[in-house]
């Protein structure tokens, strides 16, 4: 070991918090370690969110079925290629895609990563903003709705405040926001079945319905696909830090998937009963005024619990531009705030498109986990060379062409183009087949071979550049 | 961590000692995920919530 403590602690923090891949030593999660992490990454108010945008389309029973199927079968495609690639190589997810997409076309994947992280810190600020509205409501104040833009920027404020006090004040508040939002679910759930019964719950119809009950149906499913693929940014950091390759997968899925889905089902109880789609308008009416508004305050805390880890992330990804890796964190954060802004002043507006959002994770990240699975599994036989993820040296093997691999770009596009053909989310049209084949699963699917066709005539590039030499020619750290 | 040569910079140092450690690596030491998880995965995780979507559509 070297002497120079700056030194260790900048190696510390560049493998915990950075790209240098983690050695196995280094690895925190054992599997209770990785079951309590992922399930605290899990129960977090966005599920209130997702219950509430699915009891506008379906009851109870279909919208149950189609969140948890949705939410398992949406982690379980995302994960499996970022699980096992990253737990291997204990790299986080935008170096995986590198592979695939080459050094400069994985930035068009970390674009997508953001949009859909600070899209999520966005919305949870919005419900953050609505909460305190509906707190003065309780209490006899009628503030007009620019209440809520400045909730957002009070929500905004708070927030870069816990990014930049540090990861220590992050990680108690998730300690203590998890538990919390894990029992209010409880406590909801109980209050649910002595207020209303289990038969009014199963009576209550859905608040804004299709014509088409199958289409609403399918809608929602496609609805919790696109939530399990929301996890697609936390799923490399999660399996980086595991020691197996099964504490890699089970957690993720079972409490990414299962977990979140079963408290997603909750809030589409608690929506269909008190008949608003909106998390913040449940507590009182559940709870009672006191009991309201203690659950209120404590959703909100959570907000910002949550998009802070959101803003986190983003902080993180944004390392990959060369020209921020030097920023101070303070200032990077003030450049992933940026994009938040919107929410401030048109925050209802932007809350209502919530579904068409969700929907978009999906028709983003299924063309881009049908193809990393292809690349990972089927072309490289699970063999990557962390030389050449590391080295921007034109002549290094993921280069491609000037450092974009276009059939995988070309790809993506191609299996947007095959979501938009089943199902647009954002007008609610649909194709005939998409009464069979989910929008997703063709999404991933069609993308996936015809990457892995494509890929078969450039079979240099599946291949290690340089077996014998052990050294970065450009290192891109 | 070794000590870098004069002149490099010490994270690209460690990074190529860490890329050399786990490029050398035996899979076996990440653990296994056999076909019977594959089998597993596939079944519980992706046809089994379709045949649920549709036995209740």
């Amino acid at each position: 070991m070297t002497a120079d403590p700056g030194l260790e602690g900048r190696v510390r923090r560049e493998s915990t918090f950075g790209r240098l891949p983690l050695l196995p030593e280094e690895r925190e999660y054992g599997a209770w370690g990785a079951h309590a992490t992922c399930f605290s990454y899990a129960v977090a108010t966005w599920c209130f969110m997702i219950g509430g945008y699915a009891a506008q389309w379906v009851g109870a029973i279909q919208g149950m079925v189609c969140l948890i199927a949705g939410n398992v079968v949406g982690v379980f495609l995302t994960t499996l290629p970022l699980s096992l690639g990253c737990q291997r190589y204990g790299l986080e997810q935008i170096d995986f895609c590198k592979p695939a997409f080459g050094q400069r076309g994985s930035k068009v994947v970390l674009v997508f990563y953001l949009v859909n992280m600070l899209g999520w810190t966005g919305l949870i600020l919005v419900m953050f903003g609505n909460g305190i509205r509906n707190s003065l409501h309780v209490l006899g104040q009628t503030p007009g709705d620019w209440i809520v833009g400045l909730g957002v920027a009070l929500g905004l404020g708070l927030s870069f405040l816990v990014v930049t006090r540090g990861v220590h004040l992050l990680n108690v508040s998730n300690a203590l926001i998890a538990p919390g939002l894990g029992a209010l679910t409880i406590f909801m759930f109980v209050m649910l079945i002595r207020k209303y019964g289990w038969q009014a719950i199963l009576d209550a119809p859905p608040l804004d319905p299709g014509p088409v009950p199958i289409l609403n149906y399918l809608i929602v499913f496609e609805l919790g696909v696109a939530s399990g693929f929301s996890w697609w940014g936390g799923i490399g950091f999660l399996a980086r830090n595991t020691r197996s390759r099964r504490q890699a997968v089970y957690p993720e899925i079972l409490q990414l998937g299962l977990a979140m889905a079963v408290v997603c089902c909750v809030s589409l109880f608690s929506a269909l009963v008190v008949r608003t789609g909106d998390p913040t308008e449940w507590m009182v009416p559940l709870g009672g005024v006191t009991m309201g508004v203690l659950a209120l305050t404590f959703v909100a805390l959570a907000n910002v619990t949550s998009s802070a880890v959101s803003l986190f992330a983003s902080g993180l990804a944004l390392r990959h531009l060369k020209r921020l890796r030097a920023v101070p964190w303070w200032a990077l954060m003030l450049w992933a705030l940026l994009p938040c802004l919107p929410f401030v002043f048109w925050p209802q507006r932007l809350y209502d498109l919530g579904d068409s959002f969700l929907a978009y994770n999906g028709t983003m990240y299924a063309p881009l986990s049908g193809i990393l699975f292809a690349d990972f599994f089927l072309l490289r036989g699970q063999r990557l060379s962390l030389w050449d993820i590391f080295d921007d040296h034109p002549d290094a093997a993921y280069h491609y062409s000037r450092g974009f691999n276009w059939i995988a770009l070309g790809s993506v596009v191609l299996g947007q183009a095959v979501y938009f053909f089943l199902y647009n989310p954002l007008t609610s049209e649909d194709h005939a087949l998409f009464r069979v084949l989910p929008a997703s699963l063709a999404s991933c699917l069609v993308p996936g071979v015809v990457y892995w066709i494509g890929m078969r005539g450039l079979a240099a590039h599946t291949a290690p550049s340089r077996v014998h030499e052990r050294h970065l020619r450009q290192p891109n750290i | 961590m070794s000590r870098p040569a004069p002149g490099r910079d010490p994270l690209v140092a460690e990074l190529e000692r860490r890329i050399e450690t786990i490029q050398d690596l035996d899979d076996a030491s990440f653990g296994v995920f056999t076909r019977l998880d594959w089998i597993l995965c596939a079944l519980l995780f992706l046809a089994l919530p379709h045949v649920l979507l549709w036995w209740f559509s």
